[in-house]
């Protein structure tokens, strides 16, 4: 009898210890399957979070550099790498393997001991120099114990190049301003001094003296056109302009110094030709460009145009002097550029009439340029908006 | 015999002012619109003085002046710089 109740119970035991057992195992998969979907998604989360924040040091203009306490490379950005010219492959390296540049070593050897430089300016000195502000950090731990280092880079090449135009340009029109000024003051000076009293004397040095002065009026003429164009706030009044008549106009302004050197002017332009500009503006863009051709060695002088599409028209200016050597043609449109001082002083040049030129053609949206063979004249072309494709009001450059 | 004075610059109105001037007061006047005519001039006319302007087209004031200087026979020859410029230059001479 006991050994039948003994036995009844051990199967008990077995048939519960097996439920239990499913039971277990079923509450163990059903564990596992939820810390795998959890190891997922914070996976899929870190991915994300790792994503975005490549995308964001990529989207970063500023270059940026994280070393070690070894100073061994551990992260750059894209803007870095193109910054100087360097791939992904410089992980690991030290500053100096990896830049070849001293500059930036003696900034980390810095930083060991500042823990924090800002503004730090550095020059590369290539083909093409560049400059960068650097602020670099030492990243610490809790304890504030130094564990690396971060560098930020910004590129100042932009800034330092409008600064070096800009500083360029001031002392051009100082020395442009100066030297007609330091002229007509020696030359007064000096009649006051006694030569006055011979009146041949004294006419020439009048002479000299008016010629300097209108220099110094067409200079300053000039210099008010063109930061007027430059200053971006320039309205151009656009009006339909027959640009026959237009020509035909300045033609026979300049005529008379043609004709003093035996320069022959050729309107060409088709009758019914309009375009939607400034008038008195492209007024300036043939006046300079035809008084340019006169000055410049040729005996004709060619003006036409044509229509290109529907929006626009070309207009042509040919002389045949003596040409643009290929080195001129990308700086001839430069303030005060002059491929020959002595010559542009002759014909008494401000040395600004195509900067205006250009600056005039780009307000209206068009281009400029040139065509030029040494010894075979020069063409400038330059387009203007038709009179279909005009917009009233272009927004102004 | 009148002390000669070699003036070099390429503005043609600044040499005859200059030139006026410099007869007016006893010299004789010699000129020159660049660097290479003011050295064969310096050398053949051998100057008391020379009077050159510093912003010249490829060779400027002060290397004619430190070619002149350094030269066996020119050397004596007292170097004078005009500018437009002002000052700015007047301590790089030394």
């Amino acid at each position: 009898m006991w050994a039948i109740i003994a036995a009844f119970f051990l199967i008990a035991i077995f048939v519960v210890h097996v439920r239990w057992a499913k039971k277990f195992s079923r509450a163990i998969d059903l564990r596992d399957k939820e810390l795998a979907q959890i190891r997922q998604r914070e996976g899929a989360a870190f991915r994300k979070a790792e994503d975005q924040q490549r995308a964001l040091l990529n989207s970063m203009i500023e270059g940026l550099l994280l070393l070690d306490n070894d100073g061994r490379i551990q992260l750059a950005n894209r803007a870095l790498e193109n910054l100087f010219g360097v791939t992904a492959g410089i992980y690991g390296k030290t500053i100096i393997e990896a830049f070849r540049n001293h500059q930036l070593a003696e900034l980390a050897n810095r930083l060991q001991r500042e823990r924090e430089i800002l503004e730090f300016e550095i020059q590369l000195s290539e083909l093409r120099p560049r400059w960068f502000q650097v602020n670099a950090s030492a990243i610490t731990d809790n304890d504030g114990k130094q564990i690396g280092m971060i560098f930020v880079f910004h590129d100042l090449t932009r800034l330092k190049q409008l600064e070096n135009t800009r500083q360029e340009f001031v002392a051009n029109v100082s020395h442009e301003l100066r030297t007609p000024l330091s002229m007509i003051k020696g030359y007064v000076e000096t009649l006051m001094g006694g030569a006055k009293d011979d009146p041949a004397v004294a006419g020439k040095f009048l002479q000299t003296i008016e010629r300097h002065t209108n220099r110094l009026t067409f200079l300053i003429e000039d210099l008010l056109t063109i930061s007027e164009l430059e200053s971006g706030r320039i309205v151009l009044n656009y009006e339909d302009v027959e640009l026959r008549s237009a020509v035909q106009k300045i033609i026979q302004d300049l005529q008379e110094r043609a004709e003093e050197r035996g320069v022959e002017l050729e309107n060409q332009i088709p009758c019914d030709l309009t375009t939607k500009a400034d008038a008195s503006r492209v007024d300036q863009v043939f006046w300079n460009l035809i008084d340019n051709a006169i000055k410049y060695g040729s005996r004709a002088v060619v003006v036409c145009g044509q229509e290109i599409g529907d929006t626009g028209i070309k207009i042509s200016v040919a002389d045949d002097g003596d040409g643009i050597p290929p080195e001129a043609k990308e700086r001839i449109f430069e303030r005060f550029y002059r491929m020959d001082k002595a010559r542009s002083r002759e014909t008494g040049g401000t040395g600004l009439g195509l900067a205006i030129v250009k600056h005039i053609v780009q307000a209206h949206h068009g281009k400029i340029w040139i065509e030029s063979q040494i010894g075979e004249g020069t063409t400038f072309h330059f387009t203007l908006p038709g009179i279909m494709g005009a917009d009233p009001n272009p927004p102004s450059e | 015999m009148k002390p000669t004075i070699l003036v070099v610059d390429d503005e043609p109105d600044s040499i005859e002012l200059i030139e006026f001037n410099l007869q007016n007061a006893g010299f004789h006047v010699r000129t020159a619109v660049d660097g290479a005519e003011a050295l064969a001039k310096a050398l053949s006319l051998l100057p008391r003085l020379t009077v050159a302007d510093v912003m010249l087209p490829e060779m400027d004031g002060f290397d004619i002046c430190k070619i002149l200087h350094r030269g066996f026979r020119t050397s004596y020859s007292r170097p004078f710089l005009a500018t437009v410029r002002g000052v700015d230059y007047a301590f790089k001479m030394d």
